[in-house]
């Protein structure tokens, strides 16, 4: 009777072991090939990159800007706005009350502490974005601890934080027509727009037949990467 | 035949545990071996009522290494089709890599970037996550490659571009892995 329940347990162990070992092969077939070249040119945004000093960056961010507006008024683009400082979801309501510019997605943080978040905006509401990030942000905690993780410090001041309502944008970007963001540029909290175009990666895309992606990294206000 | 039945129950006892010892190893991540890759850390595919909806990292930890400010760093997680799992784009994000950014739109993989991985602290711990709207094709089970590049960031166009990568293997939809 021993011996027949201890073949049927390895046969059940066997069976089981052999679907298992199917369904994990079909997922983990190393023939996949994944194509590495995915014919884009990138374009990082929000901040310099390489040697170019930052003021120099914003110049000459700012010319292609008033060069766009100028030659293209009406072209729907994608920018990144950028603030002077950390400002709250209320002192954003004014400036996005504009239908003509559609707010897309925020990056916020809280100011001196290592960490960035960002959020999708539906209808321009940079508040209901906030909250949204903020209950996610929890989930996430949440998930690691039952996970037995051990949050860095970085990770629980950023929880505090979204209990305290002390997560603040520093950027957001935005699709509007060029001439449309003239009302933000004379903003005084704004400190500089980056449009999502560059001369030489949209020829470059053009005669290769590369898709040019941007890639925004927005610079934060309390100078911290 | 008593021993003959003993010698098959045997060779068969001992096949199911070789072939649960392949499936289980399979799906484990691999110890690093590059020193742009951190050595220390743990990832999940979170689910949410069966589908995965937040790839996430904690505690991801370098040893001392030298990147410079033309660098950039990757943290892949690589897909045949990324449209199958997952809505793009992300819907929220969250990194505490330095100069954090986000590739979510590729067809292949979904990133987490460094543009100024010269800030790393070696011994310091970087979380990280992405949450998606999952696509409503996403398998019923899945695994992405897990896939560390050193990239040049030289401020020119086709930057980064990768130099070195290293893969970690591979996680299964739902699951966490330390390393």
């Amino acid at each position: 009777m021993k011996k027949r329940l201890g073949i049927l347990f390895v046969v059940l162990l066997l069976v089981g072991s052999f679907s298992t070992a199917v369904i994990a092969q079909k997922a983990l077939n190393p023939a996949v090939q994944i194509q590495k070249e995915d014919k884009a040119v990138k374009v990082f945004v929000g901040r310099p990159s390489g040697p170019i000093m930052q003021n120099a960056y914003k110049e000459n961010r700012n010319d292609v800007y008033k060069e766009l507006k100028k030659e293209t008024p009406e072209k729907v683009l994608d920018s990144i706005i950028i603030f002077k400082d950390f400002v709250t979801a209320d002192q954003l309501k004014d400036i996005f009350n504009n239908q003509s510019i559609e707010a897309k997605r925020i990056w916020l943080a809280e100011p001196g502490t290592i960490g960035i978040g960002d959020a999708i905006v539906i209808n321009n509401d940079i508040e209901g974005a906030v909250n949204n990030w903020t209950a996610d942000f929890q989930r996430y905690c949440n998930e690691g601890k039952e996970k037995h993780i051990e949050l860095n410090k970085n990770t629980e001041t950023m929880l505090s934080a979204t209990k305290e309502n002390r997560v603040k944008v520093y950027a957001v970007l935005v699709s509007s027509p060029i001439s449309e963001l003239n009302t933000l540029s004379n903003n005084t909290v704004i400190d500089f727009i980056d449009l999502h175009y560059d001369e030489e990666a949209e020829n470059i895309g053009t005669s290769k037949e590369y898709k040019v992606k941007y890639i925004d990294v927005p610079m934060r206000p309390d100078g911290i990467s | 035949m008593k021993t003959l039945m003993h010698r098959k129950s045997m060779i068969v006892a001992l096949m199911a545990i070789l072939m649960f010892v392949t499936v289980t190893s399979a799906s484990a991540l691999n110890t690093p071996s590059r020193g742009f890759t951190p050595y220390h850390g743990s990832t999940a595919l979170i689910t949410s009522g069966g589908d995965m909806n937040r790839i996430s990292f904690w505690n991801l930890v370098w040893q001392s290494y030298t990147f410079t400010w033309d660098d950039a760093w990757e943290w892949e997680y690589r897909w045949t089709d990324i449209s199958q799992l997952v809505e793009q784009p992300r819907i929220y994000g969250y990194s505490q890599l330095p100069g954090a950014y986000f590739e979510d739109t590729d067809p292949n993989d979904i990133t987490f970037g460094s543009h100024d991985p010269h800030q790393i602290v070696a011994g310091n711990e970087y979380d990280g996550y992405m949450t998606f709207t999952p696509d409503s094709s996403q398998p019923s089970l899945f695994a992405m490659e897990v896939e560390s590049e050193y990239c040049h960031d030289y401020g020119l166009l086709d930057d980064p571009y990768p130099v070195s990568s290293e893969s970690l293997g591979w996680i299964n939809k739902g699951d966490i892995q330390y390393w």
